[in-house]
């Protein structure tokens, strides 16, 4: 979903794409907490990043912990 | 290989061997993300192996094989850096990092207003690629394919599980530089496996 024109979004899906990194390394501040949820709420592209960012994390421990299966 | 029985002592060292040396790649990328240096990380990834096979029997497997072994691999890298840092004093190198504006290739996955270039589709079944062998070669291509301070901080933070703070400290830059390095190894990291793996499993 394209948020051009959306009423009171204002981050960018490049802003809400650092933000979302962030999270797994920082705690937000609140407007920014805020300011991605809204952006979430109407942006399926950035949701579907979300879920893979969220994947990514838990690749990467599995790789840690014991690699492919074999 | 694989036709050993199981239950002769010596056909199952051999397996486990056979197993141990099947981490090495994992090892080496350990060792280099430690170590930023190839030639060194191979010398301690070897010092580890060696240690693992001599004392094989003292692993009991009920951790993961990989994860035994890192054990290992810690204990050589930390001897390895005491020995290194008595030879010769502490040199500070200048870190290399790039703080300024996003590179070209970041820039280009967005259009000039902030949006998706190529909008991300979301990715079937995930949690079944993690059970492909396949899946973590793919992994593994599109780590090395990061810049490699890039792919050294995502290897840190997200493999071995350090803390920004102390990445930072080792890297020698500053907490958001850390931040903006991993949120876009991320981005190319997603952008890889999505090219070389789920777009082309939502089609078969």
């Amino acid at each position: 979903m394209n948020t051009d024109g959306a009423e009171g979004v204002s981050l960018s899906c490049k802003q809400a794409a650092r933000l979302m990194s962030q999270q797994q390394d920082r705690a937000l501040s609140d407007t920014e907490s805020d300011e991605l949820k809204k952006h979430l709420l109407v942006c399926l592209d950035c949701r579907n990043i979300e879920q893979q960012l969220g994947f990514l994390r838990r690749l990467a421990n599995r790789y840690a912990a014991s690699g492919p299966p074999h | 290989m694989g036709a050993g029985n199981k239950d002769n002592p010596l056909d199952k060292r051999r397996m486990l061997f056979a197993e141990v040396e099947s981490h090495r790649g994992y090892m080496l990328r350990f060792a280099t993300a430690k170590l930023r240096d190839a030639e060194q990380a191979e010398e301690v990834v070897q010092e580890a192996l060696l240690a693992a096979l001599d004392g094989i029997d003292s692993f009991s497997g009920q951790s993961a094989l990989r994860t035994w072994l890192t054990s290992i691999l810690k204990f050589k890298i930390i001897d390895f850096q005491r020995r290194v840092i008595s030879e010769r004093a502490h040199t500070a190198t200048a870190p290399e990092t790039d703080d300024s504006a996003d590179p070209e290739w970041f820039d280009n996955l967005f259009d000039e207003t902030g949006h998706w270039q190529q909008r991300p589709t979301a990715w079937s079944n995930p949690d079944g690629a993690l059970e492909q062998k396949q899946f973590f070669a793919v992994f593994e291509r599109c780590m090395d394919k990061l810049p490699p301070a890039a792919g050294r901080v995502f290897f840190k933070r997200e493999v071995m599980g350090i803390d920004t703070d102390d990445i930072c400290k080792e890297e020698s830059i500053t907490a958001s530089n850390c931040w903006v390095m991993l949120h876009r190894a991320r981005v190319a990291l997603r952008e890889c496996l999505d090219r070389n793996w789920f777009q082309g499993e939502v089609k078969s």
